[in-house]
């Protein structure tokens, strides 16, 4: 590495070996002499609840049906002694190898292969303000972008009452991203599988607008009817914010075609439950107007998404089991883009595939696969980065984890909670093809990558 | 010098953030009780009143819990409800699903909510019988009545009534969801919940046992 950032890339990467480190230590240390006592989830939470970790989590961060409850009454339930403020931290760590090297390096802190990382340190402000307003709003440095930034903010009112004889719980979040409300994992945002990746890679071109394209880029609101936890319905509406706003806030930029106008967003699901399982059948979507690359002369595109969910659980005493799946339907009409020359079709569609099955041993041991298939018309302006002009990306994810406390913390340290992941990603179409498809013989294969990570949450 | 003090500056905007945040949660954070719309019965307080709806996520507003895993507390004898939320409070009930829930829920409870609490529950209107497999009901049901003698299975009407209504600290049975009580009758087996009798007379159930009796139980009014 050469270059104005090679000292920075130097000592980047050596404070990351060394916080790597660090937390393999600390965590052997932990995993030695921890005397297994009450566990947390987002610590926060946990000191609010007095609750352990798997009354909200089938393997963090993926939500129980008490969890959703949680999520959907505001994150006010309480109980335990919490403090004053309700704060915690996630620190992530990470390793990144891929079959063959980046082309060039994903960003100027990173090398083109094998990379260790410490990828972020987040702060949260998640929990109970009054009884019927809570929060889950973080912030987070990373050594990556060289940042500090706010992330995902969702701020709740939430109360209940009964309709029909049945109780009900309704709500309104200010947030900054759309379908961060959801209270279930299957696509929407990013709080969907798999919940961590690489930030030293090239993503694929494509992605819907509804899996997080325009996360932190927006803000809005959503109001929601959960009806006797069977029938759940959200609408809401977010708009753009001003660059200078999101610089002030340490958000990077994404995307040259923010949201113009309002852009409507909305949910419906039905969730039976018998036993020890729950299955969710829903459909969501947005619809938004935007202005390509910052360009209004030649009006706005318009893109709607529509999207089909479902997700069953079986949570039992030792074993447990999730399914989900969700399936994503894009139409562009992008007149603007193609008169201003971004693209050549005036129409172009998108549609994203996305299951996984995971297994969990005693919400301590998890093992997960799922896979993922985009694909859409050709456009050789929109999707120039790809010899044939083709969104298609598809593979698969594997992944195995290791979660120690998800019932119990050490006693020296009961908020002290670790995830420790070991992931696999097999692609079998990179940005429209197997082989050469960036024109200089890059196959989709070279880009399978193995990811290690763990997350340190206090 | 230009960058260091960009950087100081920047920090400084950052740290104002958290602090109006901080100062914003200080500010509305006095703690007003939610009464809503909850039903508040004689002798409930207002601080019961408010906490009855975290209650109310897994155990219904009117005591009847849409899943199984949660126990229906509608029509549950006062006094067992309140033996259960002192073990939770004071963490002698140890199976799993009590440690996951329960423990943090009632670290902070008084006697006086508590006592609230199992009244609301108690006056609730018992859930509707579950329909069940007859054949599994009749077997239930002999059981229930007359035990398995040669396994040294009591009959479960000697304490828990002769409709499965409970009496005092012996809970009451009928019309309780069929998946919660298998999963009882098996934590008392295997000593996750601690209670003497009750692990005698589980540790003599076959599988097959404790599916009819809880079939029965879930089914009985």
């Amino acid at each position: 590495m050469t270059g104005p950032f090679s000292r920075a890339r130097g000592s980047t990467l050596y404070l990351s070996a060394l916080a790597a480190l660090a937390m393999g230590g600390l965590a052997l240390v932990v995993l030695a002499v921890g005397d297994l006592k009450s566990a947390e989830a987002l610590p926060s939470f946990a000191r609010q609840t007095g609750q352990q970790c798997v009354a909200c989590h089938n393997g963090f961060p993926e939500l129980t049906p008490y969890g959703r409850q949680f999520k959907l009454n505001g994150y006010t339930f309480s109980g335990g002694d919490a403090p004053a403020l309700p704060i915690a931290g996630l620190i992530i760590n990470s390793f990144t190898h891929t079959s063959k090297d980046l082309p060039e390096p994903a960003l100027p802190t990173s090398s083109r292969n094998n990379n260790l990382d410490l990828d972020a340190v987040n702060l949260y402000f998640a929990g109970k303000i009054t009884s019927n307003v809570g929060a889950f709003a973080q912030a987070l440095w990373s050594p990556l972008t060289r940042r500090s930034q706010l992330f995902t903010t969702d701020i709740r009112y939430a109360d209940s009452t009964e309709l029909f004889g049945k109780d009900m719980t309704f709500g309104l979040s200010v947030n900054n991203n759309p379908g961060v409300t959801d209270p279930w994992n299957t696509g929407q945002s990013f709080w969907s599988y798999p919940y961590e990746n690489s930030h030293v890679l090239i993503p694929p071109l494509a992605s819907t607008a509804v899996q997080g394209r325009y996360a932190l880029q927006v803000v809005g609101g959503t109001g929601y009817v959960s009806w006797n936890q069977w029938l759940y319905a959200a609408a809401g509406v977010y708009g753009g914010v001003d660059p200078s706003t999101l610089d002030a806030l340490g958000i990077n930029i994404r995307g040259l075609s923010p949201v113009d106008g309002a852009a409507p967003y909305w949910r419906l699901a039905v969730e039976p439950a018998w036993g020890h399982s729950t299955l969710e059948l829903g459909t969501f979507g947005m619809a938004l107007s935007s202005d390509p690359h910052r360009l209004t002369s030649a009006g706005t595109d318009k893109t709607v998404d529509v999207g089909l969910d479902t997700e069953y659980q079986y949570l039992a005493d030792r074993h447990s089991l999730s399914l989900m799946g969700s399936y994503i339907h894009e139409r562009t009409t992008q007149s603007a883009s193609r008169a201003l020359g971004f693209a050549t079709s005036a129409h172009d569609e998108l549609n994203a595939v996305n299951v996984k099955g995971t297994y969990n041993y005693d919400q301590t041991y998890g093992a997960n696969l799922g896979y993922f298939r985009t694909g859409g018309s050709r456009d050789l302006l929109l999707y120039g980065a790809a010899a044939n002009g083709s969104p298609n990306t598809s593979g698969w994810i594997g992944e195995l984890d290791y979660y120690p406390f998800s019932r119990g913390g050490p006693s020296f340290w009961t908020t002290l909670n670790f995830k420790f992941g070991l992931q696999y990603t097999a692609y079998t179409r990179f940005d429209g093809g197997a082989s050469n498809y960036d024109g200089l013989g890059r196959r989709a294969g070279d880009n399978n990558t193995l990811f290690l990570y763990s997350w340190t949450i206090f | 010098m230009a960058e260091a003090r960009i950087r100081r500056r920047d920090l400084a905007r950052r740290l104002a953030g958290v602090a109006a945040l901080s100062g914003l949660s200080a500010l509305i954070g006095c703690d007003t009780p939610r009464h809503g719309s909850m039903p508040i019965v004689d002798g409930v307080q207002s601080q019961a009143a408010a906490k009855l709806h975290t209650c109310a996520a897994c155990h219904g507003r009117q005591g009847v819990s849409r899943a199984e895993i949660f126990p229906n507390l509608a029509g549950q004898q006062k006094d067992y409800i309140i033996a259960q939320l002192t073990a939770f409070r004071d963490r002698t009930r140890q199976d799993r699903d009590a440690k996951a829930y329960m423990w943090g829920f009632a670290v902070r409870l008084d006697p006086m909510t508590m006592q609230d609490f199992a009244a609301y529950y108690a006056a609730q209107k018992p859930a509707r019988p579950a329909a069940g497999d007859k054949a599994e009901i009749a077997v239930g049901e002999a059981i229930y009545k007359t035990g398995v003698a040669d396994r040294g299975v009591l009959a479960c009407a000697a304490c828990h009534g002769e409709r499965g209504e409970g009496n005092a600290e012996i809970p009451r049975l009928a019309g309780q969801h069929r998946d919660y009580l298998m999963v009882q009758l098996k934590a008392f087996a295997s000593g996750a919940r601690d209670n003497g009798a009750m692990s005698l007379v589980a540790k003599g159930m076959t599988l097959a046992d404790i599916k009819a009796v809880a079939t029965y139980m879930a089914g009985a009014s």
